[in-house]
């Protein structure tokens, strides 16, 4: 099977693995941030305020005496979280447009690539910005904001797939034979796309943690006090000049998290199928 | 040529009203009423309702789109709740300072990004390359407020080389430039690291180096011509994407472009200036990715377009 | 050849930019003295009485006067109006009104004038606070220069509500030739200086009227008002000698400003009162205990060090200690078990959970978690929910049954400095949503309306004291709102600089500064 070669072949891109490293880093980190934190993110210390970083306190404390590093911790969870929601929502999406686009095709494909065409209009982090301004704040929203971002990307590479394999002549094959739409789709279709798939959903992940990120930066997140690694470095901005160190925990760890992911998407593709490498 | 220009401005138009569509749907999903806020804090119910017949606001859905549509034909893209003044003048004025930017970010990241992708590939798994591929992996992963953030930090508030923000002079467009700019630049470094390497991979290359011709004159005369085109596509591309990482940038720089414009509208309930911003933003975008293609069926001799 | 283009198309685009960027603005050194203030906000409109914002009011200090205008004590000073008498049954005004004015388009600023702007103030339809004078009933011309006031009640802090800085003349052949939307963009008043030019979101520049009325004044020959809402950037503005007033410099811009001998930091006190609003129809803030036992669980000296970074003061009463009026009525010290006892007392041993609506504004997010924290100490949960500011103002406007709103950060400072004002606004029977005005708390308390009203009638200020006085000492034993603070004004100036000042109402007077 292809297995083998896959790894094989991954684990010749030096990139790729410590992308793979650091994933697994920043993955173990939100699953067991709460449990590694040396402080409750949220109880105030206020004789402790602004304090940069000690023994006591690796990242610095913020306005309110809080631990930096222990909010971070927390953070991972949400971002990742958010992000990963996000993104497998726009995947299913997509997939399901996808698939249903390429394979019957007509009205349904127009209507639905226009409508792709119009969200494409809308550059970069705008729409999300629209979205959830219109909808409100709160973690719900901007998986919504973040899954919609990703939708059109994902349908179009799914449908692409999906009007080359229908054309293929087994396919009509297997359909003279009696075998529902459907069955097809799955069977056939699918398994011929995973590969890229997989390669654009774990890049897509690096570009919602940004997107999440600067969403809360801007306000735009969950309510305060939710440790977003956004919102905290919002904060670090505001205290710029009397305490610089407070971005510093929070930078450091969204870089390593979106270059893991970057990395770690980039090794994939590589290995997957050296014909997507740009 | 000419009718591919007309036929993808045509296509354009559909796409530009699903734009407005969505745009005015968004708008008026937002709860809030601009003409309370315009009325200030000690006006009564009375002095509001006036307003919002002022202001139009009391009319059905359907007929404030169709005004909306039937004025964006004639090229009004509406009155600013906040202080009955154009939506086209206050976007015209921001528009400047958000294009100049975007140019100068652009400039960055090509210059940048050309540089290091070309020295990368000319020294391929030298240390040059090494270098320049980590410093592009690490430019596309770093946000653009966390490096804006820093070079204020360095450069404006420790050094004092630049100023915070604002918008009088070149020396306030620089760091806004090299942030937004960052991003665009590892990714064209990227394309054109990869597109070096394959083009320098060629025969004709190995040929002329046989014959004892100096790389660098290769490099210039024959590879970078060859090389650039999916650069410029790509360029192309990240343009879109400046337009929409200034909205970012500006707020971080104090920046008087259209996103600051953008996040004062949407705090004040601005409905017609959010819907021109918006569509601007969404025409610039789909004006520049046709440009794009343009560009590219000129540069490439290879591509006819029907 | 052809590879050569993408170098000519660089080169094109820096020289562009660069052409760009550095074209000089309105901002390149005109005539000698140039006055720069930089504010954290624009003025919105340049017609006054539309003018919502408190960086507006300097604009319109600049361009427009009224019939008098605030001092730096926030009193009334006459200014337009020379001089007046009021009636002893305090119902009719007889003003007299400062001869040889004109306006900027040279017509001449007589009682006629007044008498139109008079009523045009009072228009529903031309002005947003024609409730500020709806006690007028009638506005008569005596001669040139006298008009008098015909009040339906008496008032007495009608000098108050004239002395705000968007309540001015404007001339009305501009009126007549510009229309109300006109006037948004067009100014004409009586004021030391004209507009040059706006660009809006970025200056604001006027420069001297030779026909001001005021001999040898304004004492400088340009005002520049910049709008930049970085905080960091209006400090650095001050350092580079690029500005020579700016308000506000956060706190966290005083440390990098303390050390430098060419700037002088002015910390003055405002009127702006902040507290905590909450829903009194939706239990359990119904319950007097409950009320009070929340302000006891706030620790206001690490309130204001932690938020305001020692920038504020500890309130003693409702209103601020400038307003008319003023008493000390007490404060809720910090005490955690008073507060748990309160609760108790209540019906809430264990606590309960409410929920805080705030707007984007990073001050309220913070303090929000502030009191999240501080609340927690009692047993109290607090939930946050950030909204922008038109929905937030949305969701408070609605009526008693509707309104789903339970606590809110709210604070006022009224712009007329008037006592009665605050009360009425934010505390009165008529104030309640969804009419408009800001009693959101759905407070009612007739006895304190009776003593406020019966303040307002008399012209004698002992009793008018009185009547405040019993106002704000019913406000506290009720609790009616959670005090927090009142942030302290801190401006920067050059040294070079005298004559502006800070308005505790947050608004600058910058018209009759001097450079030296």
């Amino acid at each position: 099977m292809r297995l083998p070669r896959f790894v094989t072949a991954f684990s010749d891109s030096p990139g790729g693995v410590a992308g793979a490293v650091l994933v697994v880093l920043v993955v173990a980190a939100a699953c067991l941030g709460p449990v590694v934190a040396p402080y409750s993110p949220n109880v105030p210390d206020y004789a402790d305020a602004l304090q940069p970083p000690t023994l006591h306190h690796w990242g610095g404390t913020d306005e309110f005496g809080r631990d930096v590093l222990s909010r971070v911790l927390y953070g991972a969870r949400i971002s990742l979280g958010v992000a990963g929601l996000g993104v497998a929502a726009g995947l299913l999406a997509g997939i399901l447009l996808g698939l249903a686009t390429g394979y019957y095709g007509g009205r349904l494909d127009d209507v639905v690539m226009r409508i792709i065409d119009v969200l494409l209009a809308f550059p970069g982090i705008l729409l999300a910005i629209a979205m959830v301004a219109v909808l409100g704040p709160g973690l719900q929203n901007l998986v919504l904001a973040i899954g919609i971002f990703g939708v059109p990307g994902f349908t179009r590479l799914v449908r692409g797939s999906t009007l080359q394999v229908s054309g293929m002549d087994y396919i009509e094959a297997v359909r003279a034979q009696g075998a529902r739409s459907s069955w097809i789709l799955l069977r056939h279709v699918l398994p011929n796309i995973m590969a890229p798939l997989i390669v654009i959903a774990t890049l897509r992940l690096g570009g919602a943690i940004l997107t999440e990120s600067a969403l809360a930066f801007l306000g735009l997140g969950a309510p305060p006090p939710t440790p977003e690694w956004g919102a905290i470095l919002s904060d670090a901005k505001d205290n710029l000049v009397t305490s610089p160190y407070l971005g510093i925990a929070p930078s450091v760890t969204l870089v390593i998290t979106v270059l893991g992911f970057n990395l770690l998407g980039d090794g994939l593709r590589d290995a997957l199928d050296p014909r997507l490498r740009m | 040529m000419t009718r591919y220009i007309v036929r993808r401005l045509l296509l354009m138009v559909p796409t530009l009203f699903g734009v407005t569509v969505v745009v005015f749907t968004f708008i008026h999903l937002l709860p809030g009423d601009p003409a309370a806020l315009m009325a200030g804090n000690d006006a009564t119910g009375e002095a509001i309702a006036i307003m919002q017949h002022e202001l139009g606001l009391d009319r059905p859905l359907w007929t404030q789109y169709g005004i909306y549509v039937s004025e964006l034909l004639r090229g009004n893209l509406g009155v600013s709740l906040r202080d009955h003044d154009p939506v086209s003048a206050h976007v015209g004025q921001a528009f400047g300072p958000t294009l100049v930017l975007t140019v100068c970010a652009m400039v960055v990241a090509i210059t940048v990004g050309l540089t290091i992708g070309v020295m990368a590939a000319v020294n391929h798994n030298r240390f040059p390359d090494y270098a320049g591929t980590s410093l592009a992996m690490f430019g596309i992963s770093l946000p653009s407020f966390v490096l804006g953030l820093a070079l204020i930090w360095v450069f404006a508030v420790e050094l004092r080389w630049f100023p915070t923000g604002g918008y009088h002079g070149p020396s306030t467009l620089v760091l806004p430039a090299i942030t937004l700019g960052m991003g665009a630049g590892a990714t064209i470094e990227r394309i054109a690291r990869s597109q070096m390497l394959e083009a320098l991979g060629q025969d004709y290359v190995r040929t002329a180096k046989a014959k004892g011709q100096r790389t660098s004159v290769i490099v210039v005369r024959h590879v970078l011509r060859n090389a650039l085109i999916p650069v410029v596509t790509v360029a192309g591309l990240d343009f879109g994407n400046l337009i929409s990482g200034a909205i970012i940038v500006e707020s971080i720089f104090a920046y008087p472009g259209l996103g600051r414009l953008l996040f004062d509208s949407i705090n004040f309930r601005d409905y017609p200036q959010i819907q021109g911003i918006v569509f601007t933003f969404a025409a610039e975008f789909l004006m520049v990715n046709l440009l794009t293609d343009l560009l590219y069926a000129r540069v490439d001799p290879r591509i006819r377009y029907r | 050849m052809c590879t050569r283009w993408w170098l000519r198309w660089l080169a094109g685009c820096i020289g562009f930019a660069l052409v760009v960027a550095s074209s000089p603005g309105p901002l390149s050194a005109a005539g000698p003295k140039i006055l720069t203030v930089v504010q954290s906000g624009d003025a919105s409109t340049l017609d006054p009485p539309h003018e919502g914002f408190n960086s507006g009011s300097a604009v319109d200090r600049s361009l427009y006067e009224g019939l008098v205008a605030f001092d730096v004590r926030m009193k009334p000073i006459p200014v337009l109006a020379q001089s007046w008498s009021i009636s002893p049954d305090g119902l009719t005004y007889t003003i007299h009104l400062q001869p040889g004015v004109t306006f900027h388009d040279g017509t001449p600023f007589n009682a006629q004038a007044a008498k139109v702007n008079l009523d045009r103030l009072r228009d529903p339809k031309e002005d947003p606070r024609y409730a500020l004078f709806d006690m007028i009933s009638q506005v008569k011309v005596v001669d040139d220069t006298t008009v008098q006031l015909i009040l339906s009640r008496p008032f007495s802090a009608l000098f108050y509500n004239f002395a705000n800085p968007d309540i001015t003349m404007v001339s009305p052949a501009a009126m007549a030739k510009y229309g109300i939307d006109g006037l948004a963009t067009h100014e004409d008043g009586t004021g030391p200086f004209t507009l040059v030019s706006w660009t809006k979101g970025d200056n604001l520049v006027v420069r001297r009227n030779p026909r001001y009325w005021k001999p040898g004044q304004p004492y400088v020959d340009q005002i520049v008002f910049r709008d930049v809402p970085d905080g960091t950037q209006r400090v650095a503005m001050l350092k580079t000698g690029e500005a020579q007033f700016v308000f506000p410099i956060d706190p966290a811009g005083v440390k990098p400003l303390s050390g430098d001998p060419s700037i002088r930091l002015i910390k003055g006190p405002s009127i702006l009162v902040q507290f905590v609003g909450m829903n009194l129809l939706h239990p359990p803030f119904n319950n007097r205990d409950v009320r009070l036992a929340l302000n006891y669980a706030i620790d206001k000296q690490t309130l204001i060090n932690t938020l305001y970074q020692g920038y504020a003061q500890e309130m003693h009463s409702f209103v601020s200690p400038l307003l008319p009026g003023y008493k000390a009525v007490g404060s809720y010290p910090f005490d955690l078990n008073k507060a748990r006892e309160l609760l108790r007392e209540a019906g809430y041993p264990n606590g309960f959970t409410a929920t805080l609506w705030i707007s984007n504004v990073t001050f309220q997010q913070r303090l929000a978690v502030f009191l999240q924290q501080q609340f927690a100490q009692i047993g109290v949960t607090l939930k946050i929910v950030a909204l922008d500011g038109g929905s937030l103002y949305a969701l408070e406007n609605k009526g008693p049954g509707e309104n789903t709103v339970q606590m809110r950060i709210s604070g006022f400072s009224p712009s007329n400095g008037s006592t009665y004002w605050q009360f009425h606004v934010v505390l009165s029977k008529a104030a309640w949503p969804p009419n408009g005005l800001s009693n959101f708390s759905f407070y009612e308390n007739p006895a304190m309306e009776q003593a406020l009203d019966a303040a307002l009638r008399t012209t004698n200020l002992a009793q008018q004291n009185a009547g405040y006085a019993q106002a704000q000492q019913m406000e506290f034993d009720d609790g009616a709102v959670i005090w927090l603070a009142s942030p302290t004004n801190i401006a920067g100036q050059t040294t070079n600089l005298t004559g502006a000042y800070v308005v505790p109402d947050q608004t600058l007077t910058v018209q009759s500064a001097q450079l030296h």
